[in-house]
């Protein structure tokens, strides 16, 4: 499985990203470099669980102003300052969610889908597709957000745990679970 | 009801459209107006409410007018001034008095004291009025006050007067010198009342030791210690206590005093 490309960065561009940080911190204005090169990211991780895009741009934005107002707490830890982006946009996203009393949304691929049916080792993937699909809606949040990050957004463990706030493997047991409750639901 | 809608193969959107929507100038914008000034954060007002405190404190405890009182009372300024002071003989006095307004009467209940010849303003509730007429007696000058004749109820009562200060040769506090110390061999309080025990904290070469005396009589043993062993240093004489021919017991102001050559 392809894992996404962005997220995995080089020791040099990791300590290039602690520079900048360190100079935002000083100077608000120099945090333009990490929003140019992060905002993509963050919008497509808010608008793969939202409707309405204008809502979704709205929200990137506000966790850019909510990142750069809790700068100064920020610790560099070795992992890619989206990391901790991500964590801010998923509480953003709740929140949001909670004043619109808004639904939250599954993006899903038809190509993505077919690729968890042959995870689940079934032949006919046409006749099961609208099936996986209603089963996916019937995940818990936890379940289906780890099926969402693993599956359809191609993220690697490593990236996923840090996301998560949790180990690597423990992400990977996680999504392994949440896999094997939508295969049970879906074989049922 | 789940709280989730799903979709299926929804358009995607092109990284050159998200770019376009990139606004760091708004970002920057938003930041600077939520940010709440100093003055307006708790982290303000913890330190500054406190200082305030502090000053409004500060300026309430310096203020004179709460001392006045402390001031005007001769009592405390002689146990501050290391001078001796002399004391005069007990005096009686018998004179007119008067009811007045309830403020008044309280007025004159602080200053009762203080004063020696407030003819119609003594609260007659008192019937021994303790002074020394020889403290400064221009600080308790009474007041001449217009009493209003249909308010006030006069009543001729006489009041007796008695000087109930301990002395030492005629010093209460401060220095004294120590041959006149002894040679005067006793604590002195006036006609009526005699010293009958007292508690006496001196230095008798080894330690600081504090010693129970009956009678006003200061002993040519302890005359000695202080001779030898307290000559520029406070001896204090506390607890004592003095009766009368009739049998009344008093307790009298305790009494500092540094022995001199």
């Amino acid at each position: 499985m392809a894992v996404n490309p962005i997220y995995h960065q080089t020791n040099t561009t990791l300590l290039q990203e602690r520079d900048w940080i360190s100079e935002a911190k000083k100077d608000p204005e120099r945090f333009g470099p990490l929003y140019t090169k992060y905002h993509e990211q963050i919008f497509r991780y808010v608008y793969q669980r939202m409707d309405d895009q204008e809502q979704a741009f709205d929200v990137t934005s506000q966790v850019f102003i909510k990142a750069l107002s809790n700068l100064h707490k920020y610790e560099f830890r070795g992992v890619p300052f989206s990391s901790w982006l991500y964590r801010i946009a998923k509480s953003e996203l709740y929140q949001n969610f909670r004043d619109r009393k808004a639904k939250r949304t599954v993006n899903v691929d038809s190509v993505h889908l077919a690729d968890m049916i042959e995870e689940f080792d079934e032949v006919d993937h046409t006749a099961d597709k609208n099936k996986l699909f209603k089963c996916l809606g019937q995940l818990k949040e936890p379940d289906l957000q780890l099926i969402e990050l693993r599956y359809f957004e191609k993220r690697s463990y490593k990236e996923i745990g840090e996301i998560l706030e949790v180990t690597e493997n423990n992400a990977k047991v996680k999504t392994f679970r949440a896999l094997e409750k939508l295969k049970k639901q879906f074989l049922k | 009801m789940k709280n989730t809608h799903t979709t299926l193969d929804r358009e995607p959107l092109s990284s050159e459209a998200i770019r376009d929507r990139q606004n760091f100038n708004y970002v920057l914008k938003e930041h600077v107006s939520a940010r709440i000034p100093l003055w307006k954060s708790a982290w303000f007002y913890g330190p500054v409410g406190i200082a305030m405190v502090t000053m409004v404190v500060s300026a309430v405890r310096m203020n004179p007018k709460n001392d006045q009182y402390d001031e005007n009372s001769t009592l405390s300024k002689n146990m501050l001034s290391s001078e001796p002071i002399q004391l005069s003989k007990h005096t009686v006095l018998s004179s007119d008095m008067s009811i007045d307004e309830p403020s008044e009467v309280k007025k004159y209940e602080k200053s009762s004291v203080k004063s020696t010849k407030s003819a119609n303003d003594v609260n007659p509730t008192s019937n021994v009025i303790e002074e020394n007429t020889a403290l400064k007696p221009e600080v308790f000058a009474p007041e001449k006050k217009i009493i209003d004749p249909v308010h006030v109820r006069k009543e001729t009562t006489k009041v007796v007067t008695v000087n109930t200060m301990p002395s030492i040769a005629g010093v209460f506090t401060g220095r004294i010198s120590v041959n006149e110390m002894c040679r005067s061999g006793k604590i002195d309080c006036n006609n009526e009342f005699e010293v009958i025990a007292y508690t006496i904290q001196y230095d008798n070469g080894v330690e600081t030791t504090i010693e129970r005396l009956e009678g006003n009589s200061i002993p040519s043993n302890l005359c000695a210690y202080l001779k030898r062993f307290n000559v520029g240093s406070p001896v204090f004489i506390t607890n004592i206590v003095a009766a009368d021919d009739q049998g009344n017991v008093k307790r009298l102001p305790s009494m500092s005093i540094e022995p001199t050559f």
